[in-house]
């Protein structure tokens, strides 16, 4: 069975009322690493506030459906809890509130869904600092209040730390190249990579093929004016790297 | 409170007694009997009164009023109390319109300046519809009482489109005889849409005498208009100086308005904007400067009443001898003003152990999607900046005073014209040379 | 460890013995007749065994009282209180008391699982019967007397000290709180049923933090309490009140008093948790809360510290304050603020600076949602003797759902030229992206508000002593329950 299957996908800005995507179709199996690229407005950051469940798109057509299940009935949470995430192109910040706390919180709502045990401090403290060392993260980090006064960096390092620890079957990266330095996007890298496994599918997307140098994907699917315009190996990606997006916004236009 | 009812009738009966608008069309006569009714109700305002706990007007009811003789006074503008701006003049003494000396005619293209009588008589649709308006007097005890005894004043109308580029200029002077005087002047301000003006207002004073000015006026800014607002209140110093300014602004409107305060015995300054429109800039700033035995109030209110509107209000004030600074601020965000952004500041200083300073900055918020702000501050002057200062060489009398001309100055920046940014500065300067002489007589 | 656990032990093995003895009955035939008079006030002291001086200040009160007129200035709106329907003396509710906690509403016990609270609390709380009789503070008090004596502490019922200890009482009582104060305080004054009194002796620093958190749940009907603290020159204390049991009552007043004194050196800290029965989603019922709480920092260097977290009540009216007599004392106000749907408060602080180089910190944070109102109202006040006084203030409010209100309404007064005050207020609402991204973390709608909300409050929480800061975080989550989407 697929992980993820999106079919015939239409969505649009419920307050415009302004079409963003114009039929997906997208297949992810267990353990395949995709990379949806595309130029600025395509639609590409649309697609994952769609799978998250964000409020104010409006899905018109098609179907999702995740490890056999209907997605799109899905409220936000439920969707995190049966294992999607998403990491933020722009981590919110939520002033007083210590990651810790938080994460915790998540993990014992993703565990308290699943009909497991929550964690004590004292496990959960364990878990974390295991999987914060390899993302170079101190404790002084995980005490700050969720994203206050992080750097860029910090907070994607942030956001694959909270992915580590939360363990999601399917992860969509948004964008998560953006912002970093080379040293920064390396750490990144090497935490998702280290996050592939044979059960867990990933979807990246992003405006670089840079990323793709860190992250090679099993899949490039190039996205444009709300399609995904062409599919390929990671040849695609170099090659785009090379032409640029025009030959697919002259071809949607 | 039966024992002030006597001073509340001998106050309303010096304004009635005023109006020189007798045989005014019958409407006007009903505005005018609906004022003094209402200040009846009402009555002059105690301690006890929220909007008036910081200011009491109990010394008015040690003096009898009278109101202004008909034969008018004639008397010389003080010039070196008034701002000093190359503008279009209309002066007004002891509330009534001096038409000689006020510019009627040969106005540019787009503006007319009528005299308030002619207005009324006329019925203008404008001075009508300002007048009759039951909430510019409900709650409002002194505009009340200025109603009651409408003295002069005049209608300026800028037509759609227009753009004035040279500065209306209301001079307004209070002269007592004898007696005390009262007196009401009003002013009715229409601007067209798309229309740009600037008014400047000076009230100012003549010889040692008492007078009370009690002032109304309504500015009505229409869709997409610019009007630039700026008043210097630099009455004589036994004066009582309480104005009420309405304003309405409609979509798109940049108001602005500027007060500087440091003249009176007893002043009030109240503007009550309603911004009845989306993307409105709406600013009141202002500076006042009490010394001995003076009393400035400044009391705003901005109600956000439609979405999207930005206001910004900056008050600063310095505090000298006894005198006594009052900031009273509120903005109210109705329930429909969504994505509002209001902020508002009062900074005072005080520069001696007897001056005080009340401020309340007032928030009152029903729609959640708002970026609302006030602050306040009281206190001394920089302690880094006056350090820096001395490091260099400077005595520490001279870097306060230097600091404080700066912080004052710096409220100038608020002010869009520059014209009358340079006129107020030099009230500024004077006040702080006044103040550094009575230090040197007192070394 | 705070002896408000224990102490709830030590109160159910009490509380049994007493009801063996028929203390219902007793009760019973204990009310005063019904309203207010000189008649009610005068069985009330002799009901209470008082000596003659406390029943000629209570009649001093009400004589007072009579030429007083309730407050209208708060932004609170509220059917008015009819006084002579209020029974001034013991409980018209005691007849309908649960026998167990089979006989108590599913509702309340939810809320109290939801809490953490234990079993034995929950009994406790509900005002099941057993426990419930215990709350005679006679009783109480012992439990805590020898642990405490040892200390030379005092820490007993008001009642109890006017009759043991009338010297502390009669010259602390109404010095901070004069019985002229206000329409409510001196209500209080004439008919104030009990109440705690703590005094800490010179030096001494109070080993426990010590707590009435069940006892103005015993006195279900006990509107009008009066708590009298005295902390000698260089001593410490720490009190706890809580208010977590919900009353299910129609309005009911509370009028509660409380005075601080702090000599030199000498430190305060009081913390409240109140969630009075607020009264359903349509303002039916709640407990009208209005309450006068002062704290005089009398010597030099002395600190009064309030804490609050007020999530109950219909109408909450309250303004913890401080008097900064003593110079470089330290006045200090910590206040959360939740109201949902139709419940208003009107709540803040004064700062009185007297002495010079006082100094005082105001961090208010106003939560409102549903159709309700929440105004923080505030005095700084500088008088021209505090020299290098020193005042912070910050009000944020945070604005859940377009239905309510949310007001910020300071006042500051400054006679000082050496004086700085400084105060910031914000309002904002909670972001859509905040809520998504807990969404997508997994978290639950209520869940999320919760979390933000109590980040919101972190600097206030963080104030509150350990037991009741865990307990005050699960409130702020439940009061808001309901209030997005």
């Amino acid at each position: 069975m697929a992980l993820l299957e999106i079919k015939n996908l239409h969505a649009s800005l419920e307050e415009e009322g302004k079409e963003i995507l114009k039929g997906i179709d997208l297949v992810i199996q267990p353990g395949e690493v995709h990379a949806i690229m595309g130029p600025n407005g395509s639609g590409k950051s649309t697609l994952s506030y769609v799978l998250a469940g964000r409020d104010g798109y409006e899905v018109t057509e098609g179907e999702v459906t995740f490890d056999g299940k209907d997605l799109l009935e899905l409220e936000a949470n439920e969707r995190a809890n049966e294992g999607v995430f998403l990491a933020f192109q722009y981590p919110v910040e939520i002033p007083g509130v210590p990651g810790m706390t938080f994460l915790r919180e998540a993990l014992n709502s993703k565990r308290k869904y699943n009909g497991q045990d929550e964690l004590d401090a004292m496990q959960f403290l364990k878990l974390v600092r295991e999987k914060a060392k390899s993302l170079e993260m101190g404790d002084d980090m995980l005490k700050r209040a969720v994203n206050v006064g992080f750097s860029g960096g910090e907070k994607k390092r942030n956001e694959i730390l909270q992915m580590a620890v939360l363990e999601p079957t399917l992860c969509v990266l948004d964008e998560t190249d953006s912002g970093l330095d080379i040293d920064a996007l390396r750490i990144v890298a090497d935490g998702v990579n280290a996050l592939r496994s044979e059960n867990r599918g990933m979807l990246l997307i992003t405006h670089y093929q840079r990323l793709l140098d860190y992250i090679q994907p099993d899949f490039v699917h190039v996205m444009a004016a709300g399609k995904i315009q062409q599919s390929g190996g990671k040849e695609l990606a170099l090659e785009l790297e090379k032409n640029g997006y025009a030959d697919f916004t002259g071809k949607a236009a | 409170m039966p024992n002030d009812m006597a001073n509340d009738n001998s106050l309303l009966k010096a304004f009635s007694m005023a109006t020189p608008l007798a045989g005014a069309p019958d409407w006007f006569d009903a505005v005018t009997a609906a004022g003094a009714a209402r200040f009846e109700t009402l009555g002059l305002p105690t301690n006890r009164t929220e909007a008036w706990k910081y200011t009491s007007l109990r010394g008015l009811s040690s003096l009898a009023f009278t109101a202004p003789s008909a034969d008018g006074a004639r008397v010389e503008i003080p010039r070196d109390s008034v701002a000093d701006i190359k503008g279009i003049e209309i002066v007004l003494v002891n509330g009534r319109l001096d038409m000689d000396r006020s510019a009627l005619e040969n106005l540019p293209i787009g503006l007319a300046i009528t005299p308030l009588a002619e207005a009324v008589e006329f019925g203008n649709g404008a001075v009508k519809h300002a007048l009759q308006d039951e909430s510019a007097t409900a709650g409002l005890p002194l505009a009340a009482l200025s109603t009651a005894g409408i003295t002069g004043g005049v209608l300026i109308e800028v037509a759609k489109d227009a753009d004035i580029a040279k500065p209306i200029h209301i001079i307004s002077i209070g002269a007592a005889g004898d007696e005390p005087v009262a007196y009401a002047p009003r002013t009715v301000v229409w601007i067209g849409n798309r229309a740009k003006a600037t008014l400047v207002e000076s009230h100012v004073g003549v010889g040692e005498g008492s007078y009370f000015s009690n002032s109304v006026t309504h500015v009505t800014v229409e869709d997409e208009a610019v009007f630039h607002h700026y008043k210097l209140q630099n009455e004589a110093r036994s004066a009582y100086h309480v104005a009420m300014t309405h304003v309405t602004c409609g979509e798109n409107v940049i108001y602005d308005n500027f007060a500087l305060s440091c003249g009176g015995k007893l002043a009030r300054n109240e503007i009550r904007g309603k911004l009845d429109g989306s993307e409105i800039l709406y600013a009141v700033n202002g500076v006042y400067m009490a010394a001995a035995n003076q009393h400035l109030d400044n009391t705003t209110f901005i109600e956000h009443a439609k979405p999207n509107s930005q206001s910004r209000e900056i008050y600063k004030g310095v505090l000298d001898e006894n005198g006594r600074g009052v900031f009273q601020g509120k903005i109210l965000v109705q329930r429909p003003a969504q994505k509002t952004d209001g902020y508002q500041m009062n900074r005072a200083l005080l520069l001696s152990r007897k001056a005080e300073i009340d401020s309340k900055p007032e928030l009152e918020i029903y729609a959640d999607d708002v970026k609302c702000s006030h602050g306040a501050t009281v206190g001394e002057l920089d302690d880094d900046q006056l350090f820096y200062l001395k490091a260099r060489g400077i005595t520490e009398h001279d870097a306060r005073n230097m600091l404080i001309e700066a912080y004052l100055r710096d409220a100038l920046e608020e002010i869009r014209v520059d014209a009358v940014a340079q006129a107020f500065g030099v009230k500024i300067t004077d006040w702080l040379a006044e103040r550094a002489k009575r230090e040197d007589a007192a070394r | 460890m705070a002896a408000t656990v224990e102490t709830i032990e030590q109160v159910e093995q009490l509380g049994t013995e007493k009801y063996k003895y028929g203390f219902v009955t007793d009760i019973e035939s204990d009310m005063s007749p019904k309203g207010l008079s000189e008649e009610v006030i005068r069985f009330i002291s002799a009901k209470k065994e008082e000596p003659e001086w406390m029943l000629e200040w209570r009649l001093q009160a009400y004589k007072h009282f009579l030429t007083m007129e309730e407050p209208d200035w708060a932004k609170v709106a509220y059917t008015p209180i009819d006084l002579s329907d209020i029974y001034y003396y013991a409980s018209p509710k005691l007849k309908d008391r649960p026998n167990s906690l089979d006989e108590v509403d599913p509702e309340l016990l939810k809320t109290y699982a939801k809490l953490g609270i234990p079993l034995k609390e929950q009994e406790v709380l509900a005002g099941v019967v057993a426990v419930d009789a215990v709350f005679d503070s006679v009783s109480v008090a012992t439990t805590y007397r020898k642990k405490l004596a040892e200390y030379g502490i005092i820490f007993c019922s008001i009642s109890e000290a006017i009759k043991d200890h009338p010297d502390l009482v009669k010259k602390y009582l109404g010095s901070v709180v004069p019985y002229s104060d206000n329409y409510f305080a001196t209500l209080n004054c004439a008919v104030f049923t009990d109440g705690s009194f703590v005094y800490i002796p010179k030096g001494v620093r109070c080993p426990m933090e010590l707590s009435t958190y069940f006892r103005i749940n015993a006195e279900n009907t006990g509107q009008f309490e009066r708590t009298l603290i005295i902390a000698e020159e260089g001593s410490y204390v720490s009190y706890l009140e809580g208010c977590t049991a919900p009353q299910r009552d129609d309005n009911q007043l509370h009028a509660a008093v409380v005075e601080l004194v702090a000599m030199k050196d000498a430190e305060i800290k009081y913390s409240t948790v109140q969630n009075w029965y607020p009264g359903d989603e349509t303002g039916a019922g709640g407990i009208y809360n209005f309450v006068t709480k002062r704290g005089a920092c009398r010597g030099d260097s002395s600190k009064i510290s309030w804490t609050q977290v007020e999530t109950g009540s219909a109408v909450t009216w309250k303004y913890p304050s401080c008097i900064l007599q003593g110079d470089n004392s330290v006045g200090e106000f910590y206040s959360v603020a939740i109201t949902n749907n139709a419940q208003q408060a009107d709540t803040g602080t004064k700062m009185i600076h007297i002495g010079k180089n006082t100094k005082s910190t105001i961090i208010s944070k106003g939560i409102s949602a549903g159709k309700a109102d929440n105004t923080y109202r505030g005095l700084v006040k500088v008088l021209p003797g505090a020299e290098g006084a020193r005042n912070y203030t910050q009000c944020d409010s945070l604005l859940i759902g377009d239905q309510c209100g949310a007001h910020t309404v300071p006042y500051i007064e400054s006679r000082n030229p050496s004086a700085r005050i400084e105060h910031e207020a914000t309002t904002s609402k909670i972001s859509e992206d905040q809520l998504f991204y807990c969404y997508q973390r997994g978290l639950s709608e209520e869940d999320a508000v919760s979390i933000i909300v109590n980040g919101f409050c972190k600097e206030v929480m963080k104030e509150l002593p350990m037991e009741f800061a865990v307990e005050a975080q699960k409130l702020i989550g439940i009061s808001l329950e309901g209030s997005v989407g």
